[in-house]
Formats: C-alpha cells, structure tokens, sequence
C-alpha cells in the first residue's frame, strides 16, 4: 500500500491577543521586511506552545515542525489534551486553514467532518438540507440523490423528510447530519469529536460506519477523540500531539499508554479562567472547592460564562471524565433561572455542588459542555481533581480497584433476610470480631469458602476448612487452602498437628450433638494465643418467645434461629456457661444482626427498663481464648 | 515508495499559492453547491412571512414612490423627458443590485465564519452565490420595471422608444455585477482582520448612490457642474445605468468610450479582488 498523506515540516503559529491599532503598524513592517525578503521579524521557529507559559512574543506556535506520514488505508487516532494541536492538524489537512509553513501532500480525495450539520440551514427541510449539506462537503448532486434513501434510511428520520429541520429533535438532527458525511466517498476521512453529541446507540452506528469506512473499504481515517476506547476500537495507529508537537507515532495501543502516561504527571487543577470557547463566548472561570475529596464528600463547583453580547442558553452541563477519558457522569444544569438569567444577562453565573460524590479512588477530570445561540460544543479536561478511598465502617479492607468499578453506590446493608442458601455466606458481620494479626484460620462449617475467602482478602491469613457437605467443600477447596470434608470432631485426626490463631464456629455449635466435646478438643488446635470465635443462635430472640407465649407454638423453620437441623437451643447466659464450663475465657458476648426497625418488643423493653436487651439479637458472637 | 513522482499527489497544501492560482476549476466542480446556497437564500428569504416572494417587489415600489415625490415633484430635478417612477426605477434597480452584491459580498467571511470555518469548498462559491441570488431579486425587480415600461408606453404615450443598444442587456449586467463582486471581495479581504473598512461601506454605499445618476440624469449634472461632471462619469456605474436607459427608454448619454472605460475597470477590479480573496480566504479562520 502506498502512502496516502505526507506531512513536511508542518507548523502553524497563531496570533494571540486582539487585533487592534497595534497590528496594522506591525503588520506593515512583516509586509515590509518580506518586501526585502528578510525573515519575518514576529515569527520564530522554535518557540515551544505551552498556554499555560507566558511566551516572548505575541505568536503561538500551535504546530511545531511536524512531520509523518499515513499509509493508505490505516486508521489513525489522534490523541493529546485541549490545546495539543490535534483540531489545529486537522484543519489544516481538510483545507479549512492554510499552514505557516511546511507542506502536506495528500493522495486521494478528502472528506473532513469537522462538525455535524455545516451549513444546515433550520427554515429547510430534511431533504433540502441532505442536498446542500452534501453539496458541501463536495458531493455532486447526482451522487447524492442515488445516496438520498440510503442517507435517510441510516438516520432513520424517512417520516420527517419534508419538515423543516428546526422542528427535528437534536438527536435527529445530528443523526441526519451525520448521515450526510457517512455517505461521503472519498479516500480520506477526517473525523474530529464530533460524536460527542447523539445517543449512544447512533454513537455506536456511526462509529460502526466509520469502521466500515477504514477497514472494509481500504480508506484512511484521522480520527480525533477524548474517548480512549472509541480510538482503541476504530484506530490502529495513534499519534499523541503535545504542544504542537508529536510524542508518540505508531501502534495505537502504546500510543494511547503514551498519552496516559504523560498526561499522569500533570497536576491537579481546581480553577481555569478565560477560556475562549468561542469567539463570542469566554469562560470566565471554572472552580471546584477542593482538589483531593474522599469518595461521598460532596465537591461544590462555580461556572461563569462571559459573551459578547446577550446569548440564550439552552443547555449546560458538566461532565466527569476518567484518566481514560471515559465519560464517568453527567450533570444537568438546564434549568428556568439559566433560560431567564441569560436572555437578560451577557454574564452568567452557575453554582451549586455535587451531592455525595459516589467516585471511587482516581484522578478525574472535569469538563463543560455549552449550548446556546453563538455555541453548541464539548469543552473536556478543564479541571482535576482527585478522590481518596474512605474510612470503611468496619474494618474491611477495601477490594482492589479494577474490581469496583468506577462508583460506589450507597445501600443498605439486609442481611436478615431468608437465608435460602445454606453454604452461601460470607458473614461480614463476623469480621469486625476477627483480630488483625491472626496468621491461620480453621473455619469449621466452612460452606463453599465464601467467608474463609473474605478473611483471606481482609486478612492475608491461611485458612483451613471443615465441612460435612460435599459439593460445599468441593467447591471450598477451590477458594481455601485446604478443606476437609468431614464432621468436626470425628475426622480432626485429618488436621494433623496444625495450630490456627483462631478457630471459627460460625452457626455450628448448635448442630453438634455435644457442644462441649467440640470445644474442648479445640483446645489442642489453637496456639496459645489463641481465638475461638462462634457465632450462635438465640433462642430468646423475641420473635421467637413471642411465637412461643403468643401463638404458644414452638415451630421449626427452613433456616434462621429455629432451624430444623439445630440439636440444642441457647440464650447468652448459657452460651457463656458452655465456654466457661469448658475451661474458655470469654472475651467478648455480642448480638449481632439486629433488627433495626422500630417493633413493639422496644416498647415492651423499654417498659421493662431495658433488662431484655438480649431479645434483639437473633444472634450472639461469642470471643473466647483458653 | 519513498519518491513517489509529485504528479502522484493529488493535493498539495503548502503556506503559499501562486497568486493567479484562481482555483476556477475547483469552483466549477462545486457549481451544484452554488445553486443550492442560491435556493437557500431565495427559500429562506420568504419563508414564514406572509406577502412571500411579493417583498422584492415592495420595496423598489415604496422607494420609486418617495423619489418620484421627493426628488421629481418637491426638488423639481429633471427625468429628461421620461415618466419619473420609470426613470428611478431603472436607475434604482441596477443600483441596488451593484450595492447588495458590494455590501453582502465584503461581509462574507464575518457572516458565514461558522461554515466556512469547518468544511472546505472553493470560498469563491461564497460571493458568487450572493451574486446569483441577487441576480434573481433583480430579475424580480426587472419584471416590474418592463410592467411599467409597457404601461407608460402604450397607455400613457409618453415619450419613450427602445434602441438597438437594448441588446447590450446581458452586458451590462455582467459588468455591475462583476464590479459589486470585485469590490466586495477587496473589502472582504480586509474586514477579516480590521473591521473599520466595514463601517465605511455601511454608510458609504448609500452615500455613493449620489455620485451615480439614479436620481438625476447625467446630462442634467454636465449642465449644472460642468467642472465636476467627471466625478459623476468616472464613477463605473454611471456608464451602465445610462446605456441601461438609453437602450430601454432611448434616454440619456451613451458612449461607447465611457462603457469601455467601465468594463476595462470593472475587470481590473475583479481580478484584483479574486487574487486577494484567494490570498486571504486560506487563513482567514484564524483571524475574523
């Protein structure tokens, strides 16, 4: 395959600041000084475009000596942050502006898209409108009319043909309009974040129309976006401009690494001003009140927009970003107060705060975007800023990263529902009782491992496992270190002459036959520092002595603390009499799983001044060492 | 594959075009997007307004009413013989034409920045889409002056006898819209960056109407100020309102001298206009 475009030395240097009185005189001496064929006395070569950096002179170089070359038929991603180049590239490659210097050479036609919808005109209709938008991006009418069912038909708007566009919905807006550029045939197509906008299914479509584009037809893609996912699927190259320069040109994936990396290094950033979002309208500031927040604080943010003149806002919104750059949130500031306040204000300002940020760990970045009469655009990385993992309620250590995701979501925590799998629980409510520095667990009862697999997270400990059933263990031994499938104190033997720091009996006390055979031959497993920690049923948990005075029923149940498989039925004074009786040393008696609803056994309690705080548990964890 | 033979290229873009690149070729390529911007304009124009199409009539008639009463019967300037309306609206008409197409034309970059500055397409397409669509208003107006034409001549009897010179039609609209072009686009050139020149032309133009003969005839100012009646026929557009009505109503002077010269400058106008709109139309998004 050949080579499709060829960039030379390719620089473009931009003006900053206003053109006034000031300009024509120095205009005159550049005109002069070309005149005797001197080098122009306002531009040097060289100087670096850093925005953030006063430079010497007035120019900007916003382009600086680039030079590469695109082979036919590749998709290139072009990557790099807000005033990289990347825009400034492909304006000039789709003609739209001319470069300072150097040279680009370009086989084949070009089909650029720098917006959706040029020139569409709302007193038109659909049809009307495909035509002029076609003819404009260079299409001939014959060509466009063969194209016209096939155009309509991918925006899916065949009802409202003849309606004058100004009617459409903006999403059918923008989906005729891309629709238009889909169609175009040409060898090259410059795409730049222009999808921003449209559903996310049509997002999809047309990213699937532009893969069509590069891979089925053999043509070449420049494409630009924020979104490193959308780059990743489309693209098989990636270029990564930084300050009018390249950093990386080559296989996309290390060019979006690349762009990751050096974007890492920059630093958190609470407030920008005067950013020109257009030449009408200025974003005077944008701030948030703090730069690192912990996840559910809420982060307060101020927005003001400065225009020329006074310009209706239809919409205003604010984005989060990842350091993917995937769009984490949205927030909708639409509202009356910016309709009125803007129809009378050139100046407006926005504020309000983001409620109980439910952002996981990470650097985000936060961007705008504006509509209005003079606007309708997508400003990205304006601001960043960090979020901190928060003090978890119990002792939890979190889980990594990658596994949660981007948010947390706040929930209540049931766990007193039916529990409709025997083998299934993790019990975190156990995890508060287990001690910080224990090294190995034995869990009898241990289930299919899912709590011995939370104390190995929580704990970095080894944990061994007991249990009678199965395809419990089966499934166990997957998760554990090891398992045995056996009754605790019959197949101990098989535990060999292993010591644990702590010794689980979670619900299982009360199936034994003889409770305190089982403790008492723990007591040759533990270390002398040693744990027991068990968790027991208890049967003075007042549903059920209400069952029993009221209904004068005592009935067995599925699960919970009237199981049918119980052997024996314990209250928190004979719980500790059986450790105690065995030679333990309870450390800690606990109720666990408490109903938290206001029920009239509190009523009754309270009558009877609190003695009967033990009902509310239908369960007790039990501390004990020898 | 390194040295692929320059004739391999199809586009080149470089910082500078040969001056007298006019890209007239790449414009004729696009010719279906001039008339669809010409379709626009018309459409728009009309649409949700009730009296539609009938507007290009109103307002040549409400101006033909005023001068006739302000300048004719009030000022008593004299229409060399011809009905007045008849006289100011030949003139009026070619005027506005020339002064629309001078006026709209050197705004263009300012008015269409958010197209031009997104797609490419040969930017000459821009201008000569506001010349075609005012190319059509005219005709509209022209319409009404033929109505009056025959209405006075065969009604009324006045004294009005089209010449042979009414084949030079065809020129002479060529020439005023060339010179409105031309004009524009030097204008154009400028106002992207420094605005002043805008300005001049808002309250100008209007202002220029009176060195021209719309509202007196060319022999009526040689009478009165000879020593500065070459003011007058100097002015490009004085040559073609006059062989406008000495074709069509047999009134007025005409030289083939002073169309000549008309046309010769007409043409320099508009070559210099194209090659600075081109010089300017590449970088132009940067700066307006």
């Amino acid at each position: 395959m050949g080579k499709a475009i060829e960039v030379k030395h390719l620089s473009k240097a931009y003006q900053l600041g206003d053109f006034g009185t000031g300009t024509v005189s120095r205009d005159l001496e550049r005109f002069w000084a070309r005149l005797r064929g001197k080098e122009d006395p306002f531009l040097k070569i060289g100087e670096v475009n850093d925005r953030t950096q006063k430079g010497g002179s007035d120019i900007v170089w916003s382009l600086n000596d680039l030079n590469f070359e695109i082979e036919q038929g590749d998709a290139v991603g072009v990557i790099g942050r807000n005033g990289a180049g990347k825009s400034t590239l492909l304006k000039i490659l789709s003609r739209v502006t001319s470069p300072t210097a150097g040279s680009i050479k370009i086989k084949g036609r070009i089909a650029s898209l720098l917006e959706v919808g040029t020139g569409f005109h709302p007193e038109l209709t659909g049809r009307e409108n495909v035509y002029l938008n076609g003819a404009i991006l260079g299409m001939r009418k014959a060509e466009i009319k063969r194209k016209f069912d096939e155009i309509i038909d991918f925006a899916g708007v065949e009802r409202y043909v003849d309606t004058p566009v100004k009617r459409y919905s903006s999403g059918m807006y923008v989906r005729l309009a891309f629709a238009v550029a889909a169609h175009l045939e040409s060898e090259i197509l410059i795409v730049d974040e222009v999808l921003a906008v449209g559903d996310a299914e049509f997002q999809k479509k047309c990213l699937g129309k532009m893969g069509d584009v590069s891979k089925g037809e053999g043509r070449t893609i420049l494409f630009v976006s924020h979104n490193m996912d959308s780059i990743r699927t489309l693209c098989n190259q990636g270029m990564v401009l930084n300050n009018g320069s390249i950093l990386f040109n080559g296989e996309v994936d290390a060019a979006i690494n690349t762009y990751l990396r050096s974007s890492k290094d920059e630093g958190l950033v609470t407030s920008v001003s005067e950013v020109s979002l257009s030449p009408d309208v200025t974003l005077e500031s944008f701030e948030i009140n703090k730069s690192t927040l912990v996840s559910h604080q809420d982060l307060e943010f101020k927005l003001r927009v400065r225009s020329s003149h006074i310009n209706h806002f239809s919409a205003a919104a604010i984005f989060i970003f990842d350091e993917l750059e995937q769009k984490v949130a949205f927030f909708d500031l639409r509202c009356k107060e910016l309709y009125l306040v803007s129809d009378s204000n050139e100046n407006i300002e926005i504020k309000g705060s983001f409620k109980n940020l439910p952002l996981l760990p990470g650097v985000y970045k936060l961007g705008v975007h504006l509509q209005s009469n003079l606007l309708y655009k997508d400003f990205f990385d304006l601001l960043r800023f960090q979020v901190l993992q928060k003090g978890l309620a119990d002792d939890n250590l979190p889980y990594p990263l990658p596994v949660r995701g981007k948010a947390e979501i706040d929930y209540e925590q049931l766990y007193e529902g039916k529990q409709d799998n025997y083998y299934f629980h993790s019990r975190p409510e156990m995890l508060p009782f287990v001690p910080l520095n224990i090294r190995s667990v034995l869990d009898v009862g241990c289930g299919n491992g899912a709590f011995g697999l939370t104390l190995k997270a929580q704990r970095s400990c080894i944990v061994w496992g007991i249990e009678p059933n199965k395809e419990a263990a089966q499934e166990a031994g997957k998760k554990l270190d090891k398992v045995i499938n056996g009754l605790f104190v019959k197949d101990m033997p098989e535990l060999g002459d292993q010591k644990f720091d702590a010794v689980f009996f979670n619900d299982v006390l009360e199936h034994l036959v003889d409770p305190g055979e089982a403790l008492n031959m723990c007591k040759q497993l533990l270390n002398p520092q040693g744990f027991i920690i068990a968790s027991i049923p208890n049967v003075r948990w007042y549903p059920v002595i209400l069952s029993l005075l009221r209904y004068k029923d005592f009935k067995y149940e599925e699960s919970g603390v009237m199981d049918k498989t119980h052997m024996r039925f314990f209250t928190l004074k004979s719980m500790r009499r059986l450790f105690e009786s065995n030679g333990y040393r309870v450390v800690r008696a606990q109720g666990i799983n408490k109903n938290k609803n206001f029920t009239i056994f509190n009523i009754i309690n309270f009558l009877l001044f609190n003695t009967q705080e033990d009902m509310k548990f239908p369960q007790f964890v039990i501390v004990a060492s020898i | 594959m390194g040295n692929m033979p320059d004739k391999d290229w199809d586009i080149e873009i470089t910082p500078h075009n040969s001056l007298f690149d006019l890209k007239l070729k790449d414009t004729w390529h696009y010719r279906d997007l001039l008339f669809l911007l010409v379709r626009r304009d018309f459409v728009s124009f009309y649409k949700q307004t009730i009296l539609g199409p009938v507007w290009f009539f109103i307002q040549p008639a409400i101006t033909i009413l005023i001068y006739t009463l302000v300048f004719s019967n009030l000022a008593k300037i004299s229409t060399d013989d011809v009905p007045p309306p008849l006289f100011y609206l030949a003139g009026t008409i070619i005027w506005n034409y020339f002064s629309e197409c001078l006026t709209k034309t050197s705004t263009v970059f300012k008015d269409n920045s958010a197209m031009l500055g997104k797609v490419y397409f040969p930017r000459l397409i821009m201008p000569l889409s506001i010349v075609f669509s005012n190319l059509i208003r005219f005709a509209v107006q022209f319409v009404l002056f033929i109505i009056l034409l025959f209405y006075y001549y065969f009604f009324k009897g006045s004294h009005i006898h089209p010449t042979i010179y009414i084949a030079l039609f065809p020129l002479l609209i060529l020439l005023i819209a060339a010179l409105g072009l031309g004009l524009g686009m030097m204008v154009s050139a400028v106002t992207t960056k420094y605005r002043d020149l805008a300005f001049v032309v808002t309250f100008g133009v209007p202002l220029l109407m009176y060195t021209t003969t719309v509202i007196y005839p060319l022999s009526t100012a040689v009478a009165k100020y000879p020593a500065y009646s070459w003011l007058i026929k100097f002015n490009p557009v004085t040559a073609v309102i006059e062989t406008f009505r000495y074709g069509f109503m047999g009134n007025g002077m005409f030289s083939w001298g002073l169309l000549g010269y008309s046309a010769a400058v007409t043409f320099i106008i508009l070559l210099i206009g194209i090659v600075v709109f081109n010089k300017v139309e590449k970088t132009f998004v940067d700066t307006v």
